[in-house]
């Protein structure tokens, strides 16, 4: 019995081994032909590409750089009365269908920049005036500076072919490398860092600083209609430099209906 | 040896087997890092528009929204940029559109050495019928027009492996397809053997300095679009039940979604990210063998 479990065992572990061995040897493989391929694929769909043009279409966009101006345009859309709810409000206390949302309390120091629309939603875009926290070294670097002191937050707008609101805003979330937040039957909330190369000029090298966090949420439609296809899709973008009660205010918002 | 000792080797070994386990099914593929020596070029009216959105050191400008535009390409793909800013009259010569078109722009009368470039501006030299027709001059802001002569440049030097253009004024071309004289924001010459695209910089004609990043992050998204056709991706249609369109409820770079967003680590939906031609453009770090 004991000569038995011995040569059991013994040809168990060699299993395992040459199993580990095995598989080792299946992924270099793997991996080495798979590299292969995308070469061969590479060169063969060179040869075979069309001389066909590809084109990006001009889209219609709009700009505006203040609110007046931009709910002139809602108006002139036939949003027949503007009237200001929280976001939390809606579909409870409003009958009406969801038009635009616009956000407010913003920090005081916060002036808009633009706002943009076009087919894929409207876009707030704002500006701050003050020192950003985590940059403790010199830096020329422009575009740094204007991230570190920008606010951006887009209200998406979906063609019919977008089916799913619910399943975009999870898609988007997990390309721009954001984690789920927190997850109700009606909303989801994704979260991730912002990282930025900026030149340290102190030292003359590239330093990756985090710089903000932008937010995914998916939130309920109006109008009663609590389901998981169709809602509100909203991306924002905070600089670090906001302080958590400025980072909570911005998720007020103006409503306005149709 | 007794059956103790074997127990225990036997455990090693299968306790060794299935930490690895994992990293060999779960890996995904890793890239070698490829580097693409990049040529951005932009001319006049590029110059003219963004100087009023005050941008003025448009070369260190550009070089920023690449790096910006690099960040999904290096986190899927491991592709970097090698990016190179000139002139487009310093490089390419003068374009086609200078020559004397009161569509597009006129002699400053403060200084006539400069161009002033008209907003909108619409060249109407010929007909629109025309536009396309190789054999006749064609709109001075034709996109082809563009879009050939970088081809050309890209063809007959070694020094860069691939070719973009940013202009101020609007672009047009004439839609096959649809059989109408039409206008774009870019225009790619997909995945041929010579990656070029032109875009209008100036999307929008963004004049106001306030708008430096919106415009910043507009200029990236050109890039993200004509460049991923040069790694052999169509455009997003409405139409989910044909094959090359992308993935159903998924943004895309090819179909929209990235507008106004800052950092993304894959701009693709998973349809694209299976066609994306990884080696269509530039060379492994180390060489290509």
């Amino acid at each position: 019995m004991k000569k038995f479990f011995k040569i059991a065992a013994t040809v168990v572990a060699f299993a395992f081994i040459i199993a580990f061995f095995g598989a080792v040897v299946f992924k270099y493989v793997h991996d080495v032909s798979n590299v292969g391929r995308i070469n061969a694929q590479t060169e063969q769909e060179k040869d075979k590409a069309g001389e066909e043009l590809a084109l990006m279409e001009e889209q219609e966009t709009l700009i505006f750089y203040d609110m007046e101006s931009y709910f002139e345009y809602l108006r002139e859309q036939g949003a027949a009365e503007a009237g200001q709810y929280a976001l939390d409000e809606i579909g409870s206390a409003h009958t009406n269908e969801l038009n635009y949302l616009a956000p407010v309390d913003l920090p005081s120091d916060a002036t808009l920049s633009s706002i943009r629309v076009d087919g894929e939603g409207t876009i707030f875009t704002y500006s701050l005036a003050r020192e950003f926290p985590t940059i403790n070294f010199s830096t020329d670097d422009d575009v740094i500076i204007e991230m570190a002191n920008s606010i951006i937050v887009k209200i998406y707008s979906f063609p019919d072919f977008v089916s799913d609101h619910r399943e975009y805003a999870r898609n988007l979330a997990a390309n721009l490398g954001a984690t789920s937040l927190t997850t109700t039957e009606n909303s989801d909330v994704y979260s991730g860092w912002v990282y930025a190369d900026v030149l340290n000029t102190d030292i003359n090298a590239m330093q990756r600083i985090k710089i903000g966090s932008q937010e995914i949420a998916f939130l309920p439609a109006v109008n009663g209609k609590y389901n998981t296809q169709y809602g509100v899709v909203k991306y924002t973008y905070y600089p670090l430099s906001l302080t958590e009660d400025e980072v909570e205010n911005l998720v007020s918002y103006t409503v306005e209906p149709e | 040896m007794n059956s103790k000792k074997l127990l225990a080797i036997v455990m090693a070994a299968l306790m060794f087997t299935l930490a690895l386990v994992p990293t060999m099914v779960g890996a995904t593929t890793t890239y070698p890092e490829r580097v693409i020596k990049l040529l951005i070029v932009y001319e006049d009216s590029y110059r003219y528009f963004a100087g009023d959105a005050g941008i003025g050191d448009f070369p260190e400008r550009m070089r920023q929204m690449v790096k910006l535009a690099e960040i999904p390409f290096k986190e899927r793909w491991n592709i970097t940029f090698d990016v190179t800013v000139k002139n487009y009259e310093e490089i390419m010569g003068v374009p086609y559109t200078y020559y004397g078109c009161d569509g597009l722009w006129k002699w400053s009368q403060e200084d006539p050495t400069k161009r002033e470039w008209i907003e909108d501006g619409q060249c109407s030299c010929v007909s629109d019928e025309e536009c396309f027709n190789l054999t006749s001059p064609g709109h001075h802001n034709c996109a082809t027009r563009y879009l050939n002569a970088l081809r050309n440049f890209v063809q007959y030097q070694d020094t860069y492996d691939a070719v973009a253009c940013y202009v101020g004024h609007s672009l047009c071309y004439y839609n096959y397809r649809e059989q109408e004289h039409s206008y774009c924001a870019g225009m790619s010459t997909g995945v041929s053997y010579v990656p070029a695209y032109v875009a209008v910089g100036i999307y929008d004609i963004v004049k106001s300095e306030s708008q430096r990043f919106s415009n910043l992050l507009s200029n990236r998204g050109l890039l993200w679009h004509e460049f991923s056709h040069n790694f052999g991706l169509p455009d997003g249609n409405e139409d989910f039940t044909d094959p090359n369109n992308c993935t159903e409820n998924f943004p895309c770079t090819m179909s929209g979604g990235y507008g106004g967003v800052v950092y993304a680590k894959s701009i693709w939906c998973p349809n694209c990210e299976a066609r994306f031609q990884y080696q269509a453009i530039g060379s492994l770090v180390g060489g290509d063998n």
